[in-house]
């Protein structure tokens, strides 16, 4: 069995072949998200489509205490993703590549004698295009050696200089730029599923798998995510989406499998599922916090990790600052926006509570009545501003009190002379 | 009493039967001469859930609390304010003293959001108070819950509703009666840590009740005549007249 076979042909070689359709898009999204990942190694991580990583680690061998724990680190971090992975490692980005290509799966990459080694790769198993290979099998060529003897003004004469020039920066005689990985700000995978899913524990499974992606993703970032966001997509078009709140911000894939599913039994199907997507773009920083000097047991005080989860579950608008404006109409003289300049503290007395809208208040017996007759206390204090604005007040502040004891805060319309309360002295 | 034997006094090794359990609470100053001496260790408890019961929104409990909270924002500790019944109005919270910049006020859409931003506030340990107003009673579960928050995080609790003290049992520790009177307000202990206090502490306001120095005939309405009135509905004991 080898690649560029007919699917009829490869069902004759055998018969219980399970066919599966190839998804780039898919393949590219899982590459992209396990440089993520591999960013908590390394901060040099470059893509090697289809199906490689290079990571630059001379930097970073000394704070992973050398090579094979460093190994056995990725390699374990690999499988529990269930992902097989080949290691190559060499000085160079593309012999390290051509290594990995061509290295057994249980073998621990090694360093020593690689231009040796190199030398020895057999050619037909380099990612080099059908033409380069079948000119080069006809030359007559079977190890990298071979070709690397042969003069390379001729080389570039028969493949091209972008051959020649690979070939040098395989073998570390020209540099080879490689352009850095950046992630992306938010967590976003789409699985487009081969079969429908009408039962909502096997969506355990997928989901399993996709916090298994976002949890790597955070490892590799420094961060927590306190909000999932699953959408599913249905037969028909339809769609659905479930938001999971997680109580605090974690990237423990075991914690937020056991939260979703706990969601998911509450959450009946309304068509069968053929696409799961994950999506988490509220992420925290989670890493770089000052520890307790007795461990985890006071956790990290950051208030503003705080306002970040009260935001991120209540909406933006819910979590507010309150400023004083310098101005004397007492419902523009408070902000939750920071005001331009800074308002001087106030001579005369403010109650604690505001109320949102000015309550328009009736008069028994001439005088102003909320719930009980009120007795003006003190001197007016009149406000008459905003004529430049259009919400012009001109009005006369009282405080009050009424047999109850609660006090008001009322003022008198200088136009016509109603009554309206504004606020309470709490 | 004086300031030496109140210090002999607080030694744990002398038993007084009026007085309060001998593990006296780690607490912040509640800033009221007259509130202090019913409150078990002298202020508000840390690492506790309070619970303040005010007749009416607006009837006094700021009066309560704004001294705390201004001495804690000034000390540099957050505080955060979860559904109020109406806007905290920033000039007079500036002028309590209270430094705007530590205090956050939060507006949860339902009942069961307010819940979860308290105990998430109540986790954290740069807050140094969470005063979260509620409008039902709280399930003996929740109440719990916020308990639990608040000694992980070692903040003060508060939370508020608008009720009479209507028998109803609550796990806090500590809870008081809220309820304007003439002249002041009347703060009334519920339950505490050691011997039960009855008689209600009157806190007068700032700016004593004037008679208006002008205006027209029907705005002077005698507020002494009524005030022992008011008072005889509010408690039936009579008020300790502190300060």
């Amino acid at each position: 069995m080898r690649s560029g076979l007919r699917r009829s042909a490869a069902q004759a070689l055998a018969a219980q072949l399970q066919l599966a359709r190839r998804q780039p898009e898919q393949e590219a999204a899982l590459l992209a998200n396990l440089a993520t990942w591999a960013l908590q190694f390394t901060p040099t991580v470059c893509l090697d489509p289809p199906a490689g990583l290079l990571l630059e680690i001379e930097g970073c061998l000394q704070y992973f205490q050398g090579l094979e724990r460093l190994r056995s680190l990725i390699s374990a971090g690999l499988a529990e993703m269930d992902l097989p992975v080949r290691l190559g490692l060499a000085p160079t980005p593309l012999a390290a590549s051509w290594f990995a290509l061509t290295a057994d799966e249980a073998a621990p990459p090694c360093f020593d004698d690689w231009q040796h080694r190199l030398q020895q790769l057999p050619l037909a198993a380099l990612p080099w295009p059908t033409a380069w290979q079948d000119s080069l099998r006809e030359l007559g060529l079977r190890r990298l050696g071979e070709l690397l003897q042969l003069p390379h003004a001729e080389l570039a004469l028969r493949f091209g200089s972008d051959f020649t020039q690979m070939l040098a920066q395989a073998c570390g005689q020209q540099p080879d730029p490689r352009r850095p990985f950046i992630p992306p700000e938010h967590f976003a995978r789409r699985l487009e599923l081969n079969w429908h899913i009408e039962q909502v524990e096997a969506l355990g499974f997928i989901a399993r798998r996709l916090l298994q992606e976002l949890a790597a993703f955070l490892l590799g970032r420094g961060l927590g995510v306190q909000q999932l966001r699953w959408q599913l997509g249905h037969e028909g078009g339809q769609r659905s989406e479930l938001l999971v709140g997680l109580g605090q911000p974690t990237r423990a894939a075991e914690a937020m499998l056991a939260i979703t599913r706990e969601r998911l039994t509450r959450f009946t199907l309304p068509a069968a599922v053929h696409s799961v997507a994950l999506l988490a773009d509220s992420l925290h920083r989670l890493d770089g916090e000052a520890l307790g000097l007795f461990g985890q047991g006071q956790a990290q005080a950051d208030f503003q990790l705080l306002r970040a989860r009260l935001a991120a579950r209540l909406g933006e608008d819910a979590v507010r600052e309150l400023h004083c404006v310098a101005d004397h109409r007492p419902e523009h003289a408070w902000s939750s926006r920071p005001p331009a300049t800074s308002a001087p503290s106030l001579r005369s007395e403010r109650p604690g509570w505001l109320l949102p809208m000015p309550l328009a208040l009736e008069t028994r017996a001439e005088r102003p009545w909320y719930g009980e007759p009120l007795t003006l206390l003190g001197r007016a204090e009149r406000i008459e501003s905003g004529w430049w604005d259009g919400a012009s007040v001109a009005r006369d502040y009282w405080q009050a009190e009424g047999p109850s004891g609660r006090r008001y805060w009322l003022y008198q319309q200088r136009l016509d002379g109603a009554w309206f309360l504004h606020g309470l002295f709490a | 009493m004086q300031a030496a034997l109140t210090e002999v006094l607080k030694h744990p090794a002398i038993w007084r039967g009026d007085g309060f359990s001998h593990a006296l609470p780690e607490v912040i100053d509640c800033q009221h001469a007259e509130l202090a001496p019913i409150l078990p260790g002298g202020g508000w408890p840390k690492a506790a859930v309070t619970e303040l019961l005010a007749s009416r929104a607006g009837c006094g409990e700021l009066k309560l609390l704004l001294p705390a909270l201004a001495a804690l924002t000034q000390a540099g500790k957050q505080v955060v304010l979860i559904a109020p019944p109406h806007i905290p109005y920033a000039p007079a919270w500036q002028a309590a003293g209270v430094d705007l910049r530590k205090l956050t006020w939060v507006v949860p859409d339902t009942e069961f959001d307010a819940l979860w931003a308290c105990e998430q506030s109540l986790r954290e340990p740069a807050c140094g108070a969470v005063i979260s107003w509620f409008k039902q009673p709280l399930s003996d579960r929740n109440a719990r819950r916020l308990q639990l928050a608040a000694e992980k995080g070692g903040g003060s609790g508060f939370v508020l509703r608008e009720a009479q003290h209507d028998g109803q049992s609550s796990p806090f520790v500590l809870r008081l009666g809220v309820e304007s009177v003439a002249g002041g307000v009347a703060v009334r202990v519920l339950k505490r840590r050691g011997a039960p206090h009855l008689r209600p502490v009157f806190l007068p306001h700032a700016t004593p009740a004037r008679r208006p120095v002008y205006g027209r005939n029907h705005h002077v309405v005698a507020g002494t005549a009524s005030a022992p009135a008011a008072a005889q509905r509010a408690a039936s004991a009579p008020y300790a007249y502190a300060g």
